[in-house]
Formats: C-alpha cells, sequence, structure tokens
C-alpha cells in the first residue's frame, strides 16, 4: 500500500488538516502561569502559637530524610536517621500533622525531575536545592517567598527572636534572591578538602602533604611514577572537579577584585551580579581565566584516562588507585565509620603562589566553605495559589527543626557545619573548622547557568588536552558568554541593564 | 472531510435512483453505509488526537515561540529556527552526528541480522536451527537500558574490559567513550555483533515465504549458494528490508536513549545528535520553544526520508505471502 | 510448523567447508552476542571488594545474597512495571485491531487520509511531544497515576501495530466472511468470530513487542510519576544504584538489572512459538 504514492489530494488534504491543526493550536488559551510573573507572597504569621490549625496534614517532605526504612542494612552499612527524632517529636507535639519523607530517586537528575514536578504541580511541600542553582527559576515561581516568616519570631527557639536571627550571616545571607526576598531555609553547611591516600604518598616519596601549587605538581609526578592515578578528576557532568577547581584558584586569582562584584554583600557573586557586570563590560575576567585554564593544563598529565567523559574516580580512590581528590565534609562519618583499606587524610587546597600568577597574594588561605548543606528548603511557589492554608504548617515545622538538637543530630550523622545557634559541629570535621582566609565567593560559569557551566567544562576540556591558543580560548569563552547571558536575560529580563 | 452542505434534492433523488446524481451524495451514502468503520476507528483517534496530535501541533506552534513552559509564551516567529541554524557546532556537529548514526543504524539493522537470517536458512538440521534461533532470540528479553550499561562497563578507560585485554597484550589503552576522537565509533560498536533477534526473525518469515519450488529449481540448474542468494532471494525479501530500514531510519533520527545513559551528548559534543539536544533545550535549559523547532525540523527530516525510501527501494519481482 | 531449514534434498556439496561455515559463522556470531549477557551475570554474584580486585573474570565466593536484596527491592516496582504492562498492551491491542480492521477490510470515504494520518504519526519524534503532552496529562488530572501512563504509551504504539495489523487482515481471503454475511452475521460479529482468532500469532507477536517496549520505558514515568513507590522496575534499578548516603552496592545493581529481565524472559519462553509464527507469517513487510 505504501508503493503508491499519495496523490496530490491526499497532500493537500494533509496540508489542510496541519493548517486547521496549527490554527486550533494558536487559538487555546494560553498556558497560564502556575505562580505570579514575580515573587509570591505568603501570608504572613499572625500570632506565636505552638498548635498549627485543626485540619489534618500530611506533610511531603524532601530534605534532611533519613535512611529509607524498607531498605535491610547489610554487613557493614549504617542506617542514618537524618531528621526523623524531629519529625517524631513533632508529630508528638501535633497529633493532627503526619510527616512523611520524599525519598528522591537516586540516578534522577534534580533539575529534570523538579521541572516535571513544578509543571505537574505536584511537588514534595519542600524541596532541597543549592540556592544559587535555584535564582535562575525564581521567577518562574518555584519558590516561595518566605521573608515575613523569616523576620517572625520562632516559638521553639530560646529566646523567641526572629527566626533568622538563629541562623549564620552566611546562611541567612544565601537564601536572599535577585530581587531581595527570601526563598528558603539554610540550616547547615559544607566545605571542600582533598582526601589523599597517605600509603600512597609514603610510597612515593610524599612525606608532607604540598602546601603551595608547584608542590603538589611535583607530588603528583613523583605519584605518578609510582603508577597511581594522583588526581581524581573529571570534565564530565558529574560533580565536582572543575568548579571547585574553578572556585578555590579563582580566589586567588581575583584576590583583588573579586568581591567588586558582590553588589548585595551576601559574600557571593550571584548570577545577577555576573550578568549586570557583564553588560558593563567587566566581567569575567579573562586574564583569569586564562591562567585558570593553564592551571588546569598543568594538572592534565595527573589525571585519569579518560577525564574527558565520566570516571568513577571516587571507587577507584577506594580501590587505592587514585592518589587524592576533592572531597566534601559531608562524607566524613561515611570515611570513618565505612573506612577505605589503606591510611587517608585531609589536605587544604594548595595555594597559588606569585610564582604562578604575579598577583596572587602571600600566604592566604582560600576555602570552599559556605552554605551547601543537606538542610536547605525551599517551598514551591504555587501553593499559594493551589493550597496557601498549608504554607503555615510547612513554616511551623521549618521553625522547629531549627532548634540545635536536630540540627546537631542531622550533622553528627555526616559531618556537616551546623549554622544554627547554638549547635555544636563534631570535633572529627576539624579538619574543615581550620582557619582560613576567605571563603570562594564564586565557584565557576555554572553560577551562571547550567549550560554556560557545560561549555566551560568542554571548552577546558578541549583546551587541557589539545592545541588550542590563548587568544582563541578567550575568543570561544566570549562567544559563549554572549550567547549564555542572552538566553539568561530571556528568562529575567528585569536583569538587563539600560 | 470539508463538504460542507448537502444537496437536499440530490440526496433525494440519490434515495430513489441507482445512481446518484453528485459525488458529495455518493460519499455521504458510503459514510452512512459504513458508519460502523467510523465507530471502529473512533477509539484510536480519540487517543491519538489527545495525546499525539494535539501535543504535536501545540509542539509546532511553540517552536514559534519562547517558553519556559510555566509563564506565557512569546511570539517569536522563525528566531528560533535561526538560532538553530546559524548557530554554533553543537548543532551541525549534532546533524552530521545523527546522519552517521543514522545510516550505520540503517545498515547494520539492515546487513546483520539479514546475514544471520540467510546462514540460518541454510542450516539442514532441524535442532540446530531451532538452537540458533533461540541464541539469537534469546537477547531480545535484555531490557536496552541493561545492554546498554553492561557495554559502558566494557568500555570503561580505567576498569573496563576493553582497555584490560588491550593492556594484557601490550597495546596502548584508549579512551574509548571518554575521548572525543573515539567516542563516536565506540557508541557505533556498542551491541556488536548486531544481530537483532526481532530483525532476524522478520527476515527469516521473508526467507520461508519463497516458494520451494523456485528454489529446488535453481538448485537443480547447479547454481551455488551465493548466486541463490543474491540472484533470488534477496530480490524476493525486499519488502521485509524495506519495513526494517524505514523502521531504523524512523527510530535512528529520534533515538537519543545512548545519549541520557551514556555520554549525556559528550565527551564535549562528540556524540550529540538533534533529539539530545532536544531533551537537553528543553529540561536542562527550559527553552521548550527551542527545542521544538529542533523537533519539527527533525519531523521534516523523517517524513522526506520516508518518502525518498519509499520511491527509491523497488522490486522487479515479489510475491505476495499469504 | 514453520520449518527453518530447506526442506528438499541437496546434491552433496563438493566443498565441505560450504556445509560447515554457516553453522560456524552462526557459531561465532552467537556467543559474541552472548558475551556481554554472560558479563552481567557473573558481575551479578560480585562484592564491591571483589569488582575492585577482578572485575571481569569470575570470583568466588559467589555472593547470592546480591540477589536476595535485589530481589527484595525491586519487588514493588516490578510489581508496578506488571500493571503498567498489562493496562497499556489491553488497551492499545484493543483499539489497534479494532481500527486495523475497518482500514483493511472495508473501503469508506476518508480511508486513505486517516491512514495516511495515523503513518504520519510514527515520524514524529517523541521528544517533540514530550513536554506537551506531560502538559496534557497534568491538565486531565492523570499525572501520577495509572491512566497518566496507559493512556499515552497506548497512543504512542497504535501506529506500528495498526499498520501491521492492517495488512494482516487486508490479506485474509474474502470467502471467509462471505460465509459469515451469509449466515446474517454482524461486522463485529465477524471480527470477533472470524477474524481475530485468525490473528492469534500475529497479535502475540505484537503483544511481546508492546510489553518489551512498555517494560523498557523510563522517560515517560520519570515525568509523570511523583511517587517513587510507583517506579517501574527500569527505575528501580537505580534505586540500587546509591542505596543511601555513600553506600553502594554494584553487585546488587547488577543483580537488579538481571531481575528485570526475568518478566520478559518467562513471556518469551511462554509465548516463544506464537510470537516466532506471528512474525514468520509474512504479515511483517511493507
Amino acid at each position: 500500500m505504501l508503493n503508491k504514492r499519495m496523490g496530490r489530494r491526499d497532500v493537500l488534504r494533509l496540508l489542510g488538516l496541519t493548517a486547521v491543526g496549527a490554527a486550533i493550536a494558536a487559538c487555546t488559551p494560553k498556558a497560564e502561569p502556575t505562580a505570579e510573573a514575580k515573587a509570591t507572597v505568603a501570608p504572613a504569621k499572625s500570632e506565636a502559637t505552638a498548635a498549627p490549625v485543626q485540619k489534618e496534614w500530611t506533610l511531603l517532605i524532601d530534605g534532611g530524610t533519613p535512611t529509607d526504612p524498607s531498605i535491610e542494612l547489610q554487613e557493614g552499612e549504617r542506617r542514618l536517621v537524618g531528621l526523623q527524632p524531629a519529625a517524631d517529636d513533632y508529630m508528638d507535639l501535633n497529633p493532627n500533622v503526619k510527616i512523611e519523607w520524599y525519598f528522591f530517586p537516586p540516578g534522577s537528575n534534580r533539575n529534570e525531575w523538579l521541572n516535571a514536578r513544578m509543571t505537574a504541580q505536584d511537588c514534595p511541600d519542600t524541596y532541597w536545592m543549592n540556592a544559587d542553582a535555584l535564582w535562575p527559576h525564581v521567577n518562574k515561581g518555584w519558590a516561595l517567598d518566605m521573608t515575613e516568616y523569616v523576620n517572625s519570631p520562632n516559638p521553639y527557639m530560646e529566646g523567641k527572636r526572629a527566626w533568622a536571627s538563629y541562623i549564620d550571616e552566611v546562611g541567612r545571607l544565601s537564601q536572599i534572591g535577585p530581587d531581595g526576598k527570601v526563598y528558603g531555609v539554610n540550616l547547615d553547611g559544607a566545605g571542600v578538602l582533598w582526601i589523599y591516600n597517605k600509603e600512597a604518598f609514603d610510597a612515593a616519596g610524599v612525606s608532607e602533604p604540598p602546601a603551595t601549587f608547584m608542590d603538589f605538581m611535583s607530588a603528583c609526578d613523583k605519584l605518578k611514577t609510582k603508577n597511581y592515578i594522583p588526581i581524581g578528576g573529571d570534565f564530565s557532568d558529574q560533580c565536582c572537579y572543575t568548579h571547585w577547581t574553578h572556585g578555590h584558584v579563582f580566589g586567588w586569582l581575583a584576590w583583588d577584585n573579586i568581591y567588586n562584584f558582590d553588589d548585595d554583600k551576601d559574600y557571593y557573586v550571584t548570577t545577577k551580579e555576573m550578568v549586570q557586570y557583564y553588560q558593563k563590560g567587566e566581567f569575567p575576567l579573562w586574564e583569569e581565566f586564562t591562567k585558570l585554564a593553564e592551571i588546569f593544563k598543568m594538572q592534565e598529565p595527573f589525571l585519569p584516562l579518560g577525564y574527558q567523559g565520566n570516571v568513577d574516580y571516587r571507587q577507584m580512590f577506594r580501590q587505592g588507585k587514585i592518589g587524592t581528590y576533592m572531597e566534601g565534609n559531608w562524607t566524613v562519618m561515611s570515611f570513618i565509620k565505612d573506612p577505605p583499606p589503606f591510611e587517608y587524610d585531609w589536605m587544604f587546597y594548595p595555594a597559588i603562589t606569585k610564582d604562578i600568577w604575579s598577583k596572587a597574594p602571600a600566604d592566604k588561605k582560600v576555602r570552599l566553605q559556605g552554605p551547601w548543606g543537606g538542610l536547605q528548603f525551599h517551598v514551591p511557589g504555587y501553593l499559594t495559589k493551589t493550597d496557601p492554608e498549608r504554607i503555615p504548617v510547612i513554616m511551623d515545622w521549618l521553625m522547629f527543626i531549627t532548634q540545635p538538637k536536630y540540627v546537631e543530630t542531622f550533622c553528627a550523622e555526616r559531618g556537616n557545619v551546623p549554622m544554627v545557634e547554638g549547635a555544636e559541629a563534631i570535633p572529627e570535621i576539624a579538619p574543615f573548622r581550620a582557619p582560613y582566609d576567605r571563603a570562594v565567593p564564586y565557584q565557576s560559569w555554572a553560577s551562571l547557568s547550567g549550560p554556560a557551566y557545560e561549555q566551560e567544562r568542554a571548552l577546558l576540556a578541549e583546551y587541557v588536552g589539545g592545541a588550542m591558543s590563548n587568544d582563541a580560548l578567550v575568543t570561544k569563552g566570549k562567544q559563549i558568554w554572549e550567547e549564555e547571558v542572552r538566553k539568561v536575560l530571556e528568562s529575567n529580563p528585569d536583569w538587563e541593564i539600560g | 472531510m470539508t463538504e460542507s452542505t448537502v444537496d437536499v434534492d440530490a440526496r433525494t433523488v440519490a434515495q430513489t435512483m441507482t445512481r446518484p446524481r453528485t459525488a458529495l451524495a455518493e460519499t455521504w451514502r458510503q459514510m452512512k453505509r459504513r458508519w460502523y468503520c467510523y465507530l471502529m476507528l473512533s477509539g484510536t483517534f480519540a487517543l491519538l488526537i489527545t495525546f499525539a496530535y494535539y501535543p504535536a501541533f501545540s509542539a509546532v506552534y511553540h517552536s514559534f515561540t519562547i517558553w519556559d513552559g510555566f509563564r506565557p509564551e512569546t511570539w517569536v516567529g522563525l528566531a528560533n529556527y535561526r538560532e538553530i541554524f546559524t548557530s554554533d557546532t553543537i548543532f551541525r556537529q549534532a546533524f552530521v552526528n545523527m546522519l552517521l548514526l543514522s545510516t550505520w543504524q540503517v545498515i547494520r539493522a539492515g546487513l546483520f541480522p539479514l546475514l544471520g537470517a540467510a546462514l540460518l536458512y541454510r542450516i539442514r538440521s532441524e535442532r540446530w536451527a531451532y538452537f540458533f534461533r533461540l541464541l539469537f532470540v534469546l537477547p531480545i528479553v535484555v531490557p536496552g537500558v541493561v545492554g546498554i550499561q553492561v557495554w559502558r562497563q566494557l568500555f570503561e578507560p580505567n576498569i573496563g574490559l576493553f582497555n584490560a585485554l588491550l593492556k594484557a597484550f601490550g597495546a596502548q589503552p584508549l579512551g574509548w567513550l571518554n575521548d572525543p576522537k573515539t567516542a563516536l565509533p565506540s557508541l557505533m560498536f556498542m551491541g556488536f555483533p548486531w544481530v537483532d533477534g526481532v530483525g532476524l526473525l522478520i527476515y527469516l518469515a521473508g526467507f520461508l515465504a519463497i516458494p520451494i519450488e523456485v528454489i529446488e529449481a535453481s538448485i537443480v540448474d547447479g547454481a551455488s549458494s551465493w548466486k541463490r542468494f543474491f540472484a533470488m532471494e534477496l530480490p524476493l525479501i525486499v519488502p521485509q528490508i524495506r519495513l526494517i530500514v524505514i523502521l531504523n531510519v524512523i527510530g535512528a533520527f529520534q533515538n537519543f536513549g545512548w545519549q541520557l545513559l551514556v555520554t549525556r551528548g559528550g565527551p564535549m559534543g562528540a556524540t550529540t545528535v538533534p533529539a539530545w539536544e532536544m531533551y537537553h533545550q528543553a529540561i536542562d535549559s527550559g527553552r521548550y520553544g527551542v527545542a521544538s523547532a529542533i523537533g519539527t525540523v527533525l519531523f521534516i527530516l523523517i517524513f522526506t526520508m520516508t518518502l525518498i525510501n519509499n520511491v527509491s527501494i523497488r522490486s522487479n519481482v515479489e510475491y505476495q505471502a499469504h | 510448523m514453520a520449518s527453518t531449514s530447506i526442506p528438499v534434498k541437496m546434491k552433496h556439496s563438493r566443498y565441505h567447508l560450504g556445509r560447515l561455515l554457516p553453522p560456524i559463522t552462526l557459531a561465532i556470531l552467537g556467543f559474541l552476542t552472548f558475551v556481554p549477557l554472560i558479563m552481567l551475570l557473573q558481575l551479578s554474584v560480585k562484592s564491591e571488594q571483589q569488582m575492585a580486585d577482578s572485575m571481569w573474570l569470575p570470583t568466588w565466593p559467589m555472593r547470592f545474597q546480591n540477589y536476595d536484596r535485589a530481589s527484595r527491592i525491586m519487588l514493588p516496582y516490578m510489581i508496578n512495571s506488571l500493571t503498567f504492562v498489562v493496562g497499556t498492551t489491553t488497551i492499545s491491542i484493543f483499539f489497534s485491531v479494532l481500527s486495523a480492521y475497518a482500514l483493511g477490510r472495508y473501503s469508506f470515504p476518508g480511508k486513505e487520509f486517516l491512514y495516511m494520518a495515523i503513518l504520519g504519526l510514527m515520524m514524529i519524534p517523541g521528544i517533540l511531544t514530550l513536554i506537551t503532552r506531560f502538559v496534557v496529562v497534568v491538565k486531565l488530572s492523570m499525572n501520577n497515576s495509572n491512566w497518566g501512563i496507559w493512556l499515552p504509551m497506548a497512543a504512542g504504539s497504535q501506529a506500528f501495530q495498526i499498520i501491521v495489523l492492517r495488512t494482516f487482515f487486508a490479506s485474509l481471503p474474502e470467502e471467509l466472511f462471505e460465509a459469515g454475511r451469509l449466515d446474517g452475521a454482524g461486522e463485529f460479529h465477524m471480527l470477533g468470530m472470524i477474524a481475530i482468532p485468525l490473528a492469534k500469532p500475529i497479535l502475540t507477536t505484537l503483544i511481546v513487542l508492546q510489553c518489551n517496549g512498555v517494560w523498557n520505558e523510563f522517560i515517560w514515568p520519570i515525568m509523570v510519576l511523583r511517587d517513587p513507590k510507583r517506579y517501574p522496575a527500569i527505575l528501580g534499578i537505580l534505586r540500587l544504584r546509591e542505596l543511601m548516603l555513600g553506600v553502594r552496592d554494584p553487585g546488587a545493581e547488577f543483580a537488579g538489572y538481571v531481575i528485570a529481565g526475568l518478566p520478559l524472559l518467562l513471556l518469551f519462553a511462554f509465548s516463544s512459538r506464537a510470537f516466532i509464527r506471528g512474525l514468520t507469517s509474512g504479515a511483517i513487510k511493507m
């Protein structure tokens, strides 16, 4: 039957139907905004009472979740309680409220998941996300404006002061969006150090963890001659080698001027700030970026084979094949309870010194340390339209878990840094508490947008692997920024200057 | 169906006369006579209109807009299309990759199962034939996802089997899927030896449909196995070949499972295809307008390819199998 | 019964190689096809440490408790997959048969056009309609429910099934139906009593192919289903990838893959004769 060609009449009919269909699609009512185009405002709590409304509520919580109780543990595995103690106490206090945990499907892309959930408006009542990844989506109504709530008294804390006053400055500031409103609550933080295989270092003749970058390079040389893969990292989209390197190194390279771009003084260079300084022609800092690329290139011989794609270097480290890689403090307890078959330790990011970069500060320590913990809570913005009565209940729960005992329990299980007044960090994360001079305010092009970060990685991978000149690097980089800033402005036209 | 009004007089006349006056009335009469056909088709079309046609038209409409899925869209005309065709290497690279991958997929889906079926057709022992058939058909039940993951492990540069073998023989290990230079060939190699069970059976069916007398006659004439294959068997299974080619052309253009599960379009865009770019723009960037534009272009391409395919593959000798 | 060999006595071939070539080649190809499967099996009984020591060679002791853990975690997801498969296949086949019969055996105004419209659907890239279809599903409040899986997936497989079934129904000789018509049977009656029983092999084939497709689909369920509890088996496997923070059991993950494939294997084992008969009935061509 397909042998017969489509007759002219058939073709015309098909075209006619297409035209009709297009007309119908064009005339259908446009997609309604699921929330206000700008920030959504939550009704403020009037009184500081403990008991929420007497209706029955089930809160679905994503963030602070304990280990899935349906998983049976085997030898050597441990169960985490997360915020379960808090949930139990809260349910005792409020018998009409049930706390259920949402077990985020592992292996899923969080962005994809969130996109689908916001479209379907069936997101859990709180969701976890790094705030800086959230800012490009705030205009779509993904997050609830909590400003009034964070400024209200927290009845569960000693002194019953405003909620925000109990949270460390870094945590508090991190949740303020580009428009000055508060879009979330952040109760713990994280930091990054290099974890290294002590036995491998000893075998290679590296007695002390390297303090400067050039020391680090010679240490890597020695490791390589002993057949270790010195550095675990790759340029794929799995966390974290590229942007952690970028953040740390840039902290030294742009020591003098990076904070000039922090208009809102939240210790962070946000998407909006980047976009606006880009329009003024002052950002990115291309000389510094070129130097960063060169520093990546110096590390290239020490990366695993196939670093352009995804390499499971974490597993390889545990197998003793890798010398060192960057890891966060949330894994401290899992390394202690389930140690690898060799001695390990933590070391600081080797400093960039004047012999590599003439403008480098002398003797300064830069650390990636900030509001990126497991207790970051945002609430879907569409609730103001679909279920506004639920909001005070959610807020009450969040105020409840701010109590130091719960935050401490959660952080102690992993090794996170509590950012709430009265909560103590466990001694095991002492290396992460060592003093430093500056916390990284800018991680990488990731803060501009996801696609920008992707292209940064591809650009760097091309540069380190091949024969790209520095000029070509900058040209390509500028093209990428032009394109990606345009797309960000498409989504956030109010960030446009002039 | 654009017939609007029915000429009442003609209808009345048609009812009383054997030959109706107008084509319109005849059509209406036939429609009434075959009312049950439309009923039978109604379920399918209800499903298709809701979940296929309307989404498709909506997507094509949105290809002319900027839309993030949450706020009202803005009409931008052909801007998205312009972006696709003038933008950087990623899109160009995507289309080139797609052509390479699709050509390869059509060749390998057409060729290797055909070889397998031809060989199977020549096995004389019933029991052996059954055994070999089972050997090739059994892997169908392995979920595609699983196969992909296993191959991914095989290709892993540091702990994978292929590099282990290379090292054992003293050769240099390769980056395989992780190296931009070898990523696409590695992707193409996955699934070796590419004898797909379903394709094999479809071809086998075609071979078996050839009347025995024809084969017998050629053997009596002294034709060798090769000659038989090229002169007779091959032309007679052209309908099966055509089906497999069409299905694979359509499938290959749309396929992005490998990209989604293995390479994410990388490394550095080496394995990206338009279908992956579509998904990526939509989900990761929230730019549904551009994603829809890519999809529309793909649709036009597939449509064209299918038409070409129909016109070009022809056979002089075709037996209708019953 | 369909024979797969040439049922004719060939002259004894002068070249022994010519007779041995097919089976030898097939054996090599078959072995190569099977290698990934064998790898999967031997990986599924390793512990993490065994994988570190020797990934590609079998290691002892074989850790069968990987299967214990994997099956316990996978069971609810397998049931979900089963629900999806049964629902989608029933709906899809039901409507496909009706439409294919109408298109294959009757002549009526608009028939070619409607057929072309269905054919055209196959050319629409699935990904094009992913978001807009999701929006439709949300508008109909079908997200996070079984209907959100059944109906859209049934719609997606209509095209292929109708094309194949139409060829089949069109190839049935008219005499079969003449007898029925003389007896005064209605059209639907003839469909049910005459056409469908004859179509059993080809229907089996289509059902098996559909089950395979639905079982493996993971992009759509991830969007539509909010609760991970409702996920199909293919996504349940991902759960095995990282059981809890920092705990990985790759052997159990591979065991999960094997378990996920078992129902399909069973289905195939039970229906293989009919499946093959359907494919070899010659109706699958263009």
